[in-house]
């Protein structure tokens, strides 16, 4: 257990070092802070109070953040945990190391999967502020158990970059074709309502599901064994590449 | 003598027809073996094996008597390695990247890592990106981060490479010493055996994807002047076997 908590610790420095994921993280807040600068002025030329106060921000902008940028994240960080260090071969600094394959597996997954926790929780934090200012404050549990249900289907997504990352040797193409895929598997889902239930894409507004009007336990349970199924074939295809891959 | 690395029997095939077949190889505590071939004769492919980077398709490895295949944690826990180019983080200074590997040690702490950036010289460049260092610097940080946690096994494939005068006599030294006053086994690479000769106790000599000839560098000496003879009479006499 204390060779793969080393290993966690590596690879969540590693990330914390790369600046993009701050950089990111500000053009986000960023964006939030306009939008809610835009609304306030908007009440204020139009006068219209009840139009900036049944708004709230974070509940608004939830859906870019779970389905597009968190994602994007997501992406990006299994690529620089996998694929870059493949390319480079760093990542030999870590299989020369007193730690097993699958702790390394492990390690990755789970840095990637708590950057986009960290990554959406920060979102909550500015957007929650926004939205007080923009006099919305009103659901603010509410969209805070919706953002952490929301971080919950981002480690499916996580699994299958990490199992694409396995199947290319350059970093770009692992970006691309992971992109493309989540792209793909997302429209589709709006082409198709019939098709859309078995797609994982479907489920990155995970908190849909659970708060407001809630499903039947047993189409939740359905659900639930779905996107398991999902991660574990992911994660047992990739896992696997990991494991017989020679560096 | 304690044995440190017991290589038996460890065959690799590559795709491409290459590889090693058959090689059995024992490196004691205090010993340092030079491995001895032209390229391409799985000098590095023994050591790729030996540090789990590549599957054998046969055969056992054993550090310290434990399975590298079946413990590879514990097997290499007493175990430092460089191989082919280092594995570094070039976004990363020299001592974070020092500190990474560092965390798998329980016994490596700030003063450890102080203490290799110094033995490579790499002490004043510290908090420089690793991405900046040139060729030489970087082999120098990758011997650090394979020294740094007083291994009793080092694997070092070319380690000499890109290395300044002054750098080759202070990695010679360095190695002779930990072998001497610690015991720390070493299993070192190079296609220049004039290099080998100086740093090593024992040679083996690869040949066909097969070990030709492994013997103290005392007795490789007896007949010839220099390890570079002895390679060619070695490889000579395999071709002549060949022939015949």
């Amino acid at each position: 257990m204390k060779s793969y908590a080393s290993c966690l610790c590596g690879e969540l420095k590693k990330l914390a070092v790369r600046k993009k994921y701050l950089i990111l993280t500000i053009v986000m807040a960023a964006v939030s802070i306009a939008l809610t600068m835009l609304l306030m002025l908007a009440k204020e030329a139009l006068s219209r109070e009840s139009l900036s106060v049944t708004v709230n921000i974070s509940m608004t902008l939830l859906p870019i953040f779970a389905s597009a940028a968190v994602p994007l994240i997501g992406i990006m960080a299994v690529c620089d945990l996998f694929a870059s260090e493949y390319h480079s071969t760093a990542i030999k600094a870590q299989l020369l190391r007193p730690v097993t394959r699958f702790k390394i597996y492990t390690a990755k997954l789970t840095a990637a999967w708590l950057m986009c926790a960290v990554v959406m929780l920060a979102e909550f934090a500015v957007t929650a502020l926004c939205s007080v200012f923009a006099g919305g404050g009103s659901g603010l549990w509410y969209a805070f158990g919706a953002y952490i249900l929301d971080i919950l289907p981002e480690i499916i997504l996580i699994l299958m970059a990490a199992l694409i990352n396995q199947c290319t040797k350059s970093p770009t193409s692992a970006m691309f074709l992971s992109i493309i895929i989540y792209l793909a598997a997302k429209l589709s889902g709006y082409v198709s309502a019939s098709g859309s239930s078995m797609l994982f894409t479907s489920y990155m507004e995970w908190h849909r599901l659970w708060l407001g009007t809630a499903l039947p336990i047993r189409d939740l349970l359905t659900k639930c064994a779905l996107l398991f199924g999902y991660g574990l074939t992911f994660f047992s295809g990739g896992y696997l590449l990991f494991l017989k891959k020679e560096f | 003598m304690c044995k440190v690395l017991e290589i038996e029997k460890i065959t690799k095939r590559y795709k491409n027809g290459r590889g090693v077949t058959n090689i059995t190889l024992t490196v004691n505590a205090g010993e340092i073996v030079g491995l001895l071939g032209p390229n391409g004769s799985g000098k590095t492919t023994i050591m790729k094996t030996v540090g789990g980077l590549i599957h054998a398709d046969s055969g056992k490895i054993k550090i310290l008597g434990i399975d590298t295949e079946s413990e590879t944690e514990a097997a290499l826990a007493e175990t430092g390695s460089l191989i082919e180019n280092p594995a570094l983080h070039g976004f990363m200074t020299a001592e974070q990247n020092l500190r990474l590997a560092a965390a798998y040690y329980p016994d490596v702490n700030d003063e450890r890592i102080e203490k290799v950036l110094e033995l490579v010289g790499l002490l004043p460049y510290r908090s420089d990106k690793v991405g900046r260092f040139s060729l030489g610097m970087k082999q120098r940080l990758g011997l650090a981060s394979a020294m740094l946690s007083e291994p009793k096994l080092l694997i070092l494939d070319e380690p000499l490479n890109g290395l300044d005068i002054e750098g080759v006599i202070r990695v010679r030294e360095l190695i002779g010493r930990l072998s001497e006053e610690r015991g720390t086994a070493c299993l070192i690479s190079g296609h220049v055996a004039a290099e080998l000769e100086k740093i090593c106790t024992h040679v083996a000599v690869l040949h066909n994807d097969r070990l030709a000839a492994f013997d103290t560098v005392e007795n490789a000496l007896k007949f010839r002047p220099t390890l570079e003879d002895y390679y060619i009479s070695v490889v000579r006499e395999c071709e002549g076997r060949l022939a015949l």
